[in-house]
């Protein structure tokens, strides 16, 4: 698991704090706030892909946990059990997101290479948005936030096999959204870059006769 | 013999979500004796690196968190404490999040003072969102004084009728949750549905020297300071500068429990038709900032 944040003022690890909080210490949970907020607020922001979103995500997770630190039991570290009410918090917010109608997301363009790391990580960061919710979820913990395989689980709430395959079935999605990767099941018309030579970032690799599942994650 | 591919099988296979599966065993035949398969598996694994390439450039990516969202998110868990936190020297808060733990509250001699200040500058904004009011009312609209929800708003000589320039506000005795306050209707309130109390003209929003409006009669005894027209004008003055938009409904009412001036936004965060609602408690507007919010989302 990932470790506190730096600058912590108050000598007390994590689970005391929890327990401190429980106890009626209005300090303790503050502090938790104050050493985890840089994790949890990137987090909220790359599952969620907008400010505003991730904001309010935040702020409810953090009041929940604030409510119902009580129910702690101590099974799992505190940061895990915050990533996960505000990885849940996000999700719900996005699939309500996903509910409403919406402007269609504008499609990578895949013919312009990004010419500084920033401006790829801005390009990452829009195809990252189109992803669906659970798979955006595991790629920011893992490939993101840096969680191994079985603390993502954990904040996520299901099988390691199931972080696995969302990851592998996100980056296969993001390799397409952004030119590695040729549209499964798609005519050249469709993606005017595949058989030509127009500069790309990625040579847009071929799967040529290649479909996506029926489903889109484990 | 080929067969076409299921990427998000292969994708399974890559990334390791296949091991220990009898599925592992038969993904890696049909890489090892399906050309279609074969080429496909590896178009995928040179993308899939390409792709944790670009992963670990925005994972490099510093996000702080901003000081506005870390500001909200220290108001809202000292608005959940309650009252009564013990505040150490110096007048901090109990329970503030931001570093070092300082104050998202201002002490009281600071704050009245910086009211008046606010309060000049938000009469500024809305003297400008009246007057866009009025340009887009006579453009068009001709002489109907008639708001869009059907009402003659209450002082037709402003010539304001855009929702905008008037907000309605209402002490509707409501005590809100989160969840209400993120599903609160964003269309004007029907005549049927308003309570009797007052809509508020460009003109009482402006003059900071006039006397509190019929909102005090009915606001919860904590909010009375905000029915006075400079606080109130300071205290949206200082929603609208945080949070973008216009407000469009206010409601001295409650929120969990406590008095809580809820103020609705259309166009929040520079969006058109984004909506948003704040509740507040009666130090908003204090040192210019939202110091007193109890919860902000979303709606609709």
């Amino acid at each position: 698991m990932v470790g506190a944040e730096t600058g912590a003022r108050d000598p007390r690890d994590d689970a005391a704090l929890m327990r401190a909080h429980s106890a009626g210490d209005r300090q303790a949970f503050a502090e938790l706030v104050r050493r985890h907020r840089d994790r949890l607020w990137a987090v909220a922001l790359r599952t969620t892909g907008d400010r505003e979103e991730a904001a309010d995500a935040l702020q409810d997770a953090l009041l929940s946990a604030y409510r119902t630190a009580d129910r702690f039991r101590g099974d799992s570290a505190v940061t895990t059990w915050l990533h996960r009410i505000v990885v849940n918090a996000c999700l719900d917010r996005l699939r309500r997101r996903q509910a409403r109608p919406t402007v269609p997301l504008p499609e990578v363009d895949r013919t312009v290479a990004p010419s500084t790391d920033r401006e790829t990580a801005l390009v990452v960061h829009a195809a990252l948005d189109q992803l669906p919710p659970d798979q955006r979820a595991a790629l920011v913990l893992v490939d993101l936030q840096g969680y191994p395989v079985a603390d993502a689980a954990r904040v996520l709430g299901v099988a390691e096999g199931t972080i696995k395959s969302r990851c592998a079935r996100g980056r296969a999605r993001l390799a397409v959204l952004l030119g590695h990767l040729r549209e499964p099941d798609s005519a050249a018309s469709r993606n005017p870059i595949a058989d030509g030579d127009v500069p790309s970032r990625s040579g847009n690799a071929s799967a040529a006769g290649t479909h996506w599942g029926k489903e889109g994650g484990k | 013999m080929t067969g076409d591919v299921d990427l998000d099988r292969l994708a399974d296979y890559v990334g390791g979500a296949l091991d220990g599966t009898p599925d592992e065993a038969a993904v890696a035949r049909l890489v090892a004796t399906d050309p279609t398969w074969s080429s496909a598996h590896a178009a995928l694994v040179a993308a899939d690196a390409r792709v944790r390439a670009d992963l670990r450039l925005l994972a490099a990516e510093a996000e702080p968190m901003p000081d506005d969202v870390l500001a909200r998110v220290s108001a809202a868990l000292e608005a959940e404490a309650g009252p009564g936190i013990p505040a150490p020297a110096g007048g901090h808060p109990g329970l503030s999040v931001l570093p070092g733990g300082r104050a998202t509250r201002v002490p009281d001699g600071r704050r009245r003072r910086a009211v008046i200040g606010v309060a000049a500058a938000a009469v500024v904004g809305l003297g400008a969102i009246s007057v866009a009011a009025q340009l887009h009312t006579s453009g068009g609209r001709g002489g109907a004084a008639v708001s869009s929800a059907g009402r003659a708003p209450a002082q037709p000589q402003s010539g304001a009728t855009d929702l905008y320039a008037s907000p309605d506000i209402r002490t509707s005795g409501t005590d809100y949750s989160p969840g209400e306050l993120s599903a609160l209707p964003t269309a004007p309130f029907s005549a049927q549905a308003r309570q009797p109390q007052q809509q508020a003209g460009p003109d009482v929003m402006k003059d900071a020297s006039s006397s509190p409006t019929s909102a005090a009669t009915g606001a919860p005894d904590e909010l009375r300071p905000l029915t006075e027209p400079a606080a109130r004008a300071a205290c949206l003055g200082a929603i609208m500068a945080r949070y973008g938009g216009t407000p469009t409904m206010l409601d001295y009412a409650r929120f969990q429990g406590r008095p809580a001036l809820i103020v609705l936004l259309d166009g929040a965060g520079g969006v058109t038709g984004r909506k948003r609602a704040v509740a507040v408690g009666p130090h908003c507007g204090a040192g210019g900032a939202v110091t007193d919010e109890r919860y902000s989302t979303q709606v609709g």
